[in-house]
Formats: C-alpha cells, sequence, structure tokens
C-alpha cells in the first residue's frame, strides 16, 4: 500500500465543495461526522477493496469518512475521483483531481501532485482545466518540455485565459524557444491587453534579450498599474537604462530602492548609471551598499549548503545499512538539533536506544517543543521497553 | 567553413581520465586543459595535453600528461617519455612560453596538488624546474597566464586557484530522496585564493600577490587573461570566478595593481548578479581596437560579452549583441575568439558539458555540443553548426586552437572530461590570410603582450599575443588575419611589449610573416 499522502491545502476542499454547482456532488458530499476512532490504513484498504469490486456506495461511504476525520488526505479523494468515474460523473472526478493535485503541489509534493494532475488528464483527455494545471505542475517542476506539450493542448482545448499564455510563454522560454515564447506572450496581449501581467511578461522576454526599446513601453505600461512592485520597477529600470533613456533610469532605480532597500541588483544598476552619468561619488557609495548585501546574502546560502550535504552524508550511510559508521560520522560533526536527530537514528538502528534517548533529549533541549523530535523519543522508548 | 574531428587519423589517442567515482569528488568534474607550443622550433605547432587521473591522486602512470610532436604531415607522435614532460599531478591546466628567455618554449602545469615547471632544454627535452623555481604551490589550481606585467623583460606568472578542497571531508550532495549523489555546489567552499609570481630573471620567481595589491583568498577562479584591457602599456589581469565578483586588476606600473573589478562593470552581469564563471578569453569584438572581454558561465546564466568602453569600464552586452542567448541552456567551459571563417571579423567557439550528472532542468542536457557564434565585427553574434562536429556532444572542458597545418586558418584542439580528445581541423574558410610569429627582444622572446594592428583597404583588425586564456589551456602564440579575398593590405603596426613599435606597408599575404622586434624578415 502506498503512503498516505496529505495536504492541508485540501482542507479547503470541503467548505469549496459545498458551493459546487454540480448538485449531485452536493448531495454526495454531505460529510459524515468525523469519527476519531477510526482506523485509517483499514479503512483506506477497506474502501479500496469495495471499489475494486465495484461496491459503489460501501467505497464511497469509506472514502466519505476518510475525508471527514482528515480533509487532507489526498489518497481518499483520489479514491473518491474514482467512485465518481466508475459512476460516470467525469467531469466531477476530474475537479475532484485536479483539486487533491494542486493541493500537492502546493505542499510540494510535486511526485504525487503531478499524479494526480496526470490521472486527471487521463479520465478526461479533452479537459483543458487538467492540461492546463498539468503544464504548471511541470513547469514548476522545472520540467519545461513536457510543460510545453500541455499547456499547448490546454489552449488548443479553448483554455484561453491569461494564465495559459503566461504559463506557456514561460515554458517555451525557459525551453530556449525564445521566438515561440514571444508568439504565445504577443497573441496573449492581444487578447488582453490591458493587464499588467501580459505586458510584464513580453517586456520581460524583451528586456532578457537586450531589446531594450521594445521592452521600455511595456514595461511602463505594467508599472503604472503595480507601482509598488520592485521587481518590475527593476526591469523597467534596466530597460530604460539599456535604451539610454538615462535620466528616467535614474529615477525607476531611486523608485526601486525606495520599495525595496534591499535589492542588492537595484543598487547595482544604479551605481554603474550614476558611475556613467560621472556622478562618482553617490555611484561607490551604491556599489558599497550592493556589496554589504551581497556578501550577506553569499554566506547564508554557503553555511546551509555545507551543512546539509554534511547531514547527508550520514543519512546515507544509514540507508546504506551502515549503521556504525553513521554513529561515528555523526558524532564527528558539529553540534546541531539535526546532527542529534541522525545520531540517534543511526544510534536507534544498531539497538542502542538508551543513547539514542539521550540524543533526541539533547535535541529537544536545542528545539523546544518540535513535535517531531517529540514523536521520535516517544517511539524510541518504546522501542527500549521492548 | 567546417571543422573536421580528425584525432584518431591524426595519431592522437588521448582519453581524459577524471578518477570518477561514487563519492563524487569535485575535482573529478572540471578538468581538463591543454596547450599549443612549438617545442622543437620546427615551424609546426605541436600539442601538450593534461591528465588528470585517478583521484585523490596516486602519481600513477595513468595520470602522466603527453607531448604529441607535429611531424607536420598531418600527423602528430607521442613523444612524452622522450621529452620527460609527462607531470603525473592531477592535472588541471597548462600555459605554454618562453620563461627564461633561451628563445626556447616551456610549459607550466596547474594541478590539483603542487604545480610544475618544466624548462626547455632544446633537443626535444624539458627538465622539471619547479622547486628551483619556487612555483610548485600546492593546493587547486586551474589556470595560469603570463605577461611581463613589470615591463622588466621577462614574463610574469598569474595562477587563477579554485577552492580549498579536502577529499578526506565527507559530503552528501545532490538528491538523497532519489538515492542520486552528485557533486556538491562549490559555494560550500572557500576560494583557495590565487598568486602572482614576479619572475626575478634567473630562472626563479618571487612570490608576490599580497605586495603587489592583489587578492591572496577567495575568489574560486577558474580562467584568467593577462593583458593589457586600458592601452596604458601594462598588463591587467581579469579573472574569471565561480560564484563570486570576476576579478579586473589595473596594472599600476609600479608594480602594484589596483581592484577595479566592481566599478568596471566586468565583475558581474548587468542585473548585478554574480555567475559561475568559467573560462575567459580577450579580444576586439566590435572593432573599435580595444580588447572585449568574454566569459563562460553556467547554464540558466547568460555567456558573458563585455564591451570594453574604455578606461576600465565595460558594459555587459551579453543579450542585445547576440552572444548571450544561444548558451542559455548550455553549460560553458573553454572558449577561443578567433576569424574562423576568415571574413576579417572575430567569431567565438565555446565547448559546453555539464558537471552534474543529473542536471536540475529537465530542458539542461548533461552532454552538450559546441557552440559556434559567427561575429560581423560590429558586436553582433549569430549562432551556426558547420559539420557534424556541431551535432556531436560531450563534457567539453579545455579549448585552444593552432594553426597546426599551417594552411592560414585557426584548427582548434578539445579536451572532453572524461572522453576523447578532439582535433578540429578547420577546413573550407575563405577569403586570404596573413600570419605573424612575432619574435620579442629576450627575454620575453614569445612577444607575449605584444598588438599586431593590420589595416587593409575594407578593415582594421587587432589581435593581441596571449600566453593563457580560455580555461586551463593556451594557444597558438602567433596572430593570424583573415580578408576577404578582394581585400588588400596596407600596412602592419606592431606594438611591442615594452612599448617600440614597427611599422610595415605593403604587406603579402597568404603565408606566415616572421617579425623580429629590431629586424624584419619574410619566411
Amino acid at each position: 500500500m502506498s503512503r498516505p499522502r496529505h495536504t492541508a491545502a485540501l482542507g479547503v476542499l470541503i467548505l469549496a465543495l459545498e458551493f459546487c454547482p454540480t448538485a449531485a456532488l452536493r448531495a454526495e458530499f454531505s460529510p459524515p461526522a468525523a469519527d476519531q476512532t477510526l482506523d485509517v490504513e483499514t479503512e483506506l484498504d477497506s474502501a479500496r477493496r469495495a471499489l475494486e469490486s465495484s461496491r459503489l456506495d460501501q467505497a464511497e461511504q469509506g472514502y466519505r469518512r476518510l475525508i471527514a476525520r482528515d480533509p487532507g488526505f489526498a489518497d481518499a479523494y483520489q479514491g473518491l475521483a474514482r467512485v465518481l468515474v466508475a459512476r460516470g460523473l467525469r467531469a466531477e472526478a476530474v475537479a475532484l483531481l485536479l483539486q487533491a493535485g494542486k493541493g500537492l503541489i502546493e505542499a510540494r509534493d510535486m511526485t504525487a501532485g503531478k499524479a494526480f494532475l496526470e490521472e486527471a488528464v487521463a479520465v478526461d483527455p479533452a479537459s483543458a482545466a487538467a492540461h492546463l494545471a498539468l503544464g504548471h505542475a511541470y513547469l514548476v517542476d522545472n520540467e519545461f518540455p513536457q510543460a510545453v506539450i500541455h499547456l499547448q493542448r490546454a489552449i488548443e482545448l479553448g483554455e484561453h485565459g491569461l494564465t495559459a499564455g503566461i504559463y506557456l510563454g514561460s515554458a517555451l522560454w525557459e525551453n530556449g524557444q525564445l521566438e515561440a515564447a514571444e508568439n504565445v506572450y504577443r497573441e496573449t496581449l492581444e487578447r488582453h491587453p490591458n493587464h499588467a501581467l501580459t505586458q510584464r511578461s513580453l517586456g520581460g522576454l524583451l528586456l532578457w534579450q537586450g531589446r531594450y526599446a521594445e521592452a521600455v513601453p511595456l514595461l511602463q505600461r505594467a508599472a503604472a498599474q503595480s507601482s509598488s512592485s520592485p521587481e518590475l520597477q527593476y526591469d523597467l529600470a534596466s530597460a530604460l537604462a539599456g535604451a539610454g533613456q538615462v535620466e528616467t533610469a535614474l529615477e525607476a532605480y531611486r523608485r526601486t530602492i525606495e520599495l525595496a532597500p534591499d535589492l542588492a541588483q537595484a543598487h547595482y544598476g544604479y551605481a554603474v548609471l550614476l558611475a556613467r552619468s560621472g556622478k562618482r561619488e553617490p555611484a561607490a557609495r551604491e556599489l558599497a551598499e550592493f556589496r554589504r548585501l551581497q556578501a550577506q546574502a553569499a554566506e547564508k546560502t554557503d553555511q546551509e549548503y555545507l551543512r546539509n550535504a554534511r547531514l547527508n552524508y550520514g543519512w546515507n550511510l544509514l540507508s546504506e545499512g551502515k549503521a556504525a559508521e553513521a554513529v561515528q560520522y555523526f558524532e564527528s560533526l558539529p553540534p546541531s538539533r539535526d546532527r542529534l536527530v541522525g545520531l540517534a537514528k543511526a544510534l536507534s538502528a544498531t539497538g542502542d536506544h538508551r543513547r539514542a534517548i539521550g540524543a533526541l533529549e539533547q535535541a529537544l533541549l536545542l528545539s523546544p517543543g518540535d513535535r517531531s523530535i517529540e514523536m521520535r523519543l516517544l517511539d524510541e522508548r518504546l522501542a527500549a521497553e521492548e | 567553413m567546417t571543422l573536421t574531428d580528425v584525432a584518431a587519423a591524426a595519431g592522437i589517442v588521448f582519453t581524459h581520465r577524471n578518477g570518477a567515482s561514487p563519492e563524487k569528488h569535485m575535482p573529478e568534474t572540471m578538468g581538463s586543459g591543454l596547450a599549443w607550443l612549438d617545442f622543437d622550433q620546427d615551424g609546426w605547432m605541436d600539442l601538450y595535453v593534461v591528465q588528470s587521473g585517478s583521484f585523490p591522486p596516486d602519481g600513477g602512470a595513468a595520470a602522466a600528461n603527453r607531448l604529441y610532436r607535429n611531424r607536420g604531415d598531418g600527423s602528430f607522435e607521442d613523444v612524452t617519455e622522450r621529452a620527460g614532460v609527462g607531470d603525473r599531478g592531477y592535472g588541471q591546466g597548462a600555459v605554454a612560453a618562453d620563461v627564461n628567455g633561451d628563445g626556447l618554449t616551456d610549459l607550466f602545469v596547474c594541478n590539483f596538488g603542487p604545480n610544475a615547471l618544466y624548462l626547455n632544454r632544446g633537443a626535444g627535452r624539458f627538465e622539471n624546474a619547479t622547486a628551483r623555481a619556487g612555483v610548485g604551490l600546492e593546493g587547486w589550481s586551474s589556470s595560469a597566464a603570463f605577461a611581463d606585467a613589470d615591463r622588466d623583460g621577462d614574463l610574469d606568472l598569474y595562477v587563477a586557484r579554485y577552492i580549498e578542497y579536502d577529499p578526506a571531508v565527507k559530503l552528501y550532495c545532490g538528491r538523497p530522496d532519489l538515492g542520486r549523489r552528485d557533486y556538491c555546489d562549490p559555494s560550500m567552499f572557500r576560494g583557495a585564493g590565487n598568486r602572482y609570481y614576479r619572475n626575478r630573471g634567473d630562472g626563479s620567481f618571487e612570490a608576490a600577490t599580497g605586495p603587489s595589491g592583489l587578492l591572496e583568498n577567495g575568489g574560486r577562479s577558474l580562467g584568467v587573461l593577462f593583458t593589457d584591457l586600458d592601452a596604458d602599456g601594462w598588463p591587467d589581469i581579469y579573472v574569471a570566478n565561480d560564484l563570486t565578483f570576476n576579478y579586473l586588476y589595473r596594472n599600476r606600473g609600479d608594480g602594484t595593481f589596483e581592484d577595479m573589478s566592481l566599478l568596471s562593470g566586468a565583475a558581474v552581469n548587468r542585473d548585478g548578479k554574480v555567475e559561475a564563471g568559467m573560462g575567459v578569453a580577450a579580444g576586439d569584438l566590435d572593432g573599435d581596437g580595444d580588447p572585449d572581454l568574454v566569459v563562460t558561465n553556467f547554464d540558466l546564466e547568460l555567456n558573458a560579452f563585455y564591451q570594453n568602453l574604455g578606461a576600465l569600464m565595460f558594459d555587459d552586452v551579453s543579450a542585445p549583441s547576440g552572444f548571450g542567448p544561444p548558451s542559455f541552456n548550455l553549460l560553458g567551459f573553454g572558449v577561443v575568439l578567433a576569424d574562423l571563417d576568415r571574413d576579417a571579423d572575430l567569431d567565438a567557439l565555446v565547448v559546453n558539458g555539464h558537471i552534474l550528472d543529473h542536471p536540475l532542468r529537465e530542458s539542461v542536457s548533461r552532454e552538450q555540443r559546441p557552440l559556434l557564434l559567427l561575429g560581423d565585427g560590429k558586436g553582433h553574434f549569430q549562432a551556426q553548426r558547420c559539420g557534424p562536429v556541431f551535432e556531436r556532444v560531450g563534457l567539453g572542458r579545455g579549448l585552444a586552437g593552432a594553426d597546426y597545418d599551417n594552411d592560414g586558418d585557426l584548427d582548434l584542439a578539445v579536451v572532453n572530461n572524461g572522453g576523447p580528445l578532439q582535433l578540429l581541423r578547420n577546413d573550407g574558410a575563405g577569403g586570404s590570410w596573413l600570419g605573424l610569429k612575432l619574435v620579442g627582444h629576450g627575454p620575453n622572446t614569445g612577444a607575449i603582450g605584444a598588438r599586431a594592428t593590420l589595416v587593409t583597404e575594407k578593415s582594421r583588425q587587432t589581435r593581441w599575443v596571449l600566453a593563457g586564456d580560455s580555461y586551463q589551456s593556451s594557444s597558438d602564440p602567433r596572430v593570424l588575419f583573415g580578408l576577404a579575398s578582394d581585400d588588400r593590405a596596407r600596412r602592419l603596426e606592431i606594438l611591442w611589449p615594452r612599448g617600440s613599435t614597427s611599422v610595415l606597408e605593403a604587406v603579402e599575404l597568404g603565408h606566415y610573416l616572421e617579425l623580429r622586434e629590431e629586424v624584419s624578415r619574410s619566411r
């Protein structure tokens, strides 16, 4: 049985379904009272077996009970969707799978989320919404060729909303298909000429290609609607600078820095333009600020990567069954909550539950109220008693 | 113009060994380079290729670098053992130059481990002079370059060093959730700090980094240029760094350098972002007579074209020039700027290949094809493919050019990480040409740092003589100009490294001309 998958984002689904326009679906979703004594694994298994043997009412009740107990239980939504398919309610099934899939994507469980969305597409290959959701998921997960396929299909099936065009343009851009991306952005802009996002997307692409003069009017229109966006102001400043509109660019950089004083790149762009305008002292000040902000960001990333890589080495030893080696390794690392958790796991794997408890107690001192450590401590104490 | 891989036919069978292991040590994925030199002075360019071997390094025979002597008939012979130049360090880069002023080209080798200097003793033999020279620094060196920084006549040395890496430190990078171990991010490590050595003129070098005003720590440096960027006669230093500001040091002319990195505009990209710089090259890409800079960068970053605005100010024109966007999904290493198609405009060839076994983006592959960009002489480029070489993917690293068949067009050699060396013979280039072999007044007999300007009826082209550029490599020091078939050379101007000039009128095309700093003669 696969590991049950959860997402807190699905918790809103019950509320959303109360407003679902499909009467049949609304009737189906009068949730039973939550039963906190429910054995989840057994109930899930029972519902699955009922579905497999076409006992649809029993299966549906089972899935509904699971959802009532845990509104974030994605596997239950998947099961319920399959019941709906069996009843011929494909549109409702797709809606459920989309909601579940999107919830998992939001919770960054990309693999599971995409699986749900793939299933939605399989249930109804003519669903533009399903292709759009799946295409977006691939885009978020850096799988650009797949994103392009599904987003193009969504548009072919009639999805002409703003987001489809923006997502497809992004996917094409990331895939290196610049001309195609520009065409999509232009088509989207024709359909939504006054939307800041379409103006900004096309403007951003032109800026990236160094077509500054073409980018300026688009970014100006977008910035007029979203005057509080520092990123947009920055893009505009950059385009103006590239197009040789120095004074306007300087003003745009100033505005960007007012909105986001910690945006390092704005200080840099401003400094370069000041220097080229002969204003060396203010340029030097801006460069100093840029340098300060850069150093801060760099140090944080370096330490995080290094820390994770060192911990992962220990976890990998454990996954290879080298528990004793993992104990020695974790003991050699600098003290930290994560190092103690790893050490506890390694000690537990060697059967030394007493020392594992000690490590977890120390970890809890470093991270008071940490529920995951408390649960591990409970497990170790139970294991020690056995 | 077409480029054809003729390595096997030419008798060069070299496979780079990177020592790849499940431990994913970073040096495994970074090497290596090569150097072109005419070590036996027979007029034919020979090839020195750097081998890496097992990691951690064990000094075994499998790690020995190779020297291939050009027979002059399109084929090469391996003369490594006879020459005594098969350094067994875990090799990274190499640069060729006459270090001791005896007229013979020497070799400096960058290693993970102690670097090495091999002095050419003539009669086809080299001597390891590292200890006496004082340049055998340990640590991880990547690229090096020579120039007469203090204009005392001999060549000084700058070594770009990467990171402080200890193979005994256990790290697991990649995707442990998928069971995929991969190479670590360099941002986790401190830069190893570069080194500058002043040539004492007696076969030894003096460590002079700090006293010269150059940074001794940090950097994560991979590529270096040592050439006069502001036309004041003093060689400056430009370094491509990985995830740190690129360095630009202005030579003050008094033995010290000034850090102009951020002010120059060539330290970061147009958006102020540091990039993962690997290879570096300089050339007059926009036809205004000064050297512009290019840096090869990571995927999702554009290869950079920094246009020289004068006074050591540069403008990032990577995007509007067309130089950058074709590199978006490629990870660039070695880069050569040359007039490959002999139309009088500089072109660029970049070799690519990822460092990770599993690149993070699906649109980026591990093995990648080379990228050819044809220039228009005004700073604009268009990507082209000229032959099956451009459909073949690999893990390109070192790249250096040489007219090894002396037919007036630039050929190239590529080291692929963990793969075969490619010898790309250039054929079919149109137009006419002029080659220069510049011989300087000793000890800088290679005239490193000289500037050659060819004025024709239709163009004005400027070239510089360098020792070390690209990635971990160094190219044929001879200068090659390409011209349209109906063009005529009017005047050739040479600015020698110590400031004297030579001018020749009505130069004959289609051959190599040897010019000496005092006397000119045609060959």
